[in-house]
């Protein structure tokens, strides 16, 4: 049965979220939203988002594709998914610890 | 442009010129996805506004790392600047709080009330070269950056600052000549009318002290400096913190002292009469100058161990 996280915060680090939601293509500022709530439970607002993305263009993460539309979608660079790798795998070790201590103290109960 | 873009453009204000112009319409067409034709609400406009100035902290090196170094080390240079002005307010309230002090203590304890006063004295003034040499050395780049048409950019600033200096001035000028007409008890005493009068003179210098130290930060973000007088504003910014911390080291020494053989002169009290040595006057002044000195060194912060990395800014 899944909990409501007991007010605890879920990974909602907005940089690692916009990364994963790039990791599949392309995507403009209003699809990463909508994506990122769906597959996060995530709101982020516009500004928290773009704040976001001006960093994670500034290290080169993810890059603006040529549009002549304002609503300009961005994709995931080389070095991005590089470093979405590296966050994954720092975030699925925690949560393998976080797992098997808990199974450990299942056992114990 | 519609009237909801209208509304989202002035909302994009909040963010830097130059993050604007790389991303405003993108931001606006975001929002205008979220919030649609509907006015943005309150919570939705202070979000952006919030996240517009978090950028502008960005932009100018006030926060993160990710502003170049000579920008940081300028940001935190004018952050000791603030801070300065705050502890400027802040001795001055000592100044008249400490005046006629030595009178009150006698015998062994004096000395070291007029070394705290002394000492504090000498190092305002030190502190108060320091920033006057960072505006002198500002002068050769604020006439370059005027003579390319900057005035108007800082015409305003510059004209209330003088304003509010020359108000200053002037009352200053007819407090002194309506004193000598005023018993010097009354004076003392700060009894009304004069008391009023004074006070409202000391906001005026203060009003036009912060007027300048606003006007410098304004001016000096827009000023292109070489790198020797980054490294100069970054020494006088440690000169600066070095002597607030001291001062203030000497403000607590008084109090410590006063408190321990004249509190009744904290109060303002008859000589001798039983007192606290917490008065609140001096207890505001001594938290407005940790507060400062705080806020001095998150500026240091700013500028680091080694301010620069870049030949200009």
């Amino acid at each position: 049965m899944r909990s409501d996280g007991g007010g605890l915060r879920r990974t909602n680090d907005p940089p690692v979220l916009i990364l994963i939601g790039l990791a599949d293509g392309p995507k403009h500022g209003h699809a990463l939203l909508k994506d990122i709530e769906d597959f996060a439970g995530v709101r982020l607002g516009p500004g928290a988002l773009y704040g976001a993305i001006t960093r994670l263009e500034e290290r080169g993460l993810i890059e603006p594709l040529d549009t002549d539309d304002r609503r300009r979608p961005y994709r995931l660079t080389a070095a991005g998914a590089v470093a979405l790798g590296d966050a994954l795998a720092e975030l699925t070790r925690v949560a393998e610890v976080g797992g098997a201590r808990l199974r450990a103290a299942g056992a114990h109960a | 442009m519609s009237a909801p873009d209208d509304r989202l453009e002035r909302l994009v204000r909040w963010y830097p010129p130059r993050w604007r112009d790389r991303y405003g319409d993108e931001l606006i067409a975001l929002c205008h996805d979220v919030v649609g034709d509907r006015p943005p609400s309150l919570r939705f406009r202070a979000s952006i506004a919030a996240a517009g100035l978090r950028e502008r902290a960005f932009e100018s090196g006030l926060t993160g790392r990710t502003a170049p170094q000579a920008e940081r080390t300028r940001t935190g240079a004018l952050v000791v600047l603030g801070a300065w002005t705050l502890f400027v307010l802040a001795g001055a309230g000592f100044a008249k709080l400490a005046e006629h002090a030595d009178t009150a203590v006698a015998g062994a304890s004096r000395w070291q009330i007029d070394l705290a006063y002394t000492g504090t004295q000498a190092l305002a003034m030190i502190a108060g070269l320091a920033v006057v040499a960072a505006a002198l050395l500002a002068l050769p780049a604020f006439t370059r950056y005027v003579k390319d048409g900057g005035w108007h950019t800082v015409r305003v600033p510059l004209v209330s600052a003088t304003g509010a200096t020359v108000a200053a001035a002037a009352g200053g000028f007819g407090l002194v000549v309506w004193a000598r007409h005023v018993p010097a008890v009354d004076r003392e005493a700060g009894a009304w009318p004069y008391g009023a009068v004074f006070v409202l003179w000391a906001a005026t210098v203060a009003v036009a002290l912060i007027a300048w130290s606003a006007t410098a930060a304004f001016t000096a973000r827009r000023l292109k400096f070489t790198a020797r007088q980054l490294h100069a504003y970054a020494a006088l910014s440690y000169v600066v913190v070095f002597a607030m911390a001291i001062m203030t080291i000497a403000v607590v020494s008084w109090w410590a002292v006063m408190g321990a053989q004249a509190p009744w002169f904290l109060h303002g009290s008859p000589p001798g009469r039983p007192a606290s040595m917490v008065d609140v006057r001096v207890a505001v002044t001594i938290a407005v100058m940790f507060l400062a000195d705080g806020v001095a060194v998150g500026g240091l912060g700013r500028i680091g161990r080694h301010p620069l990395t870049s030949s200009s800014a």
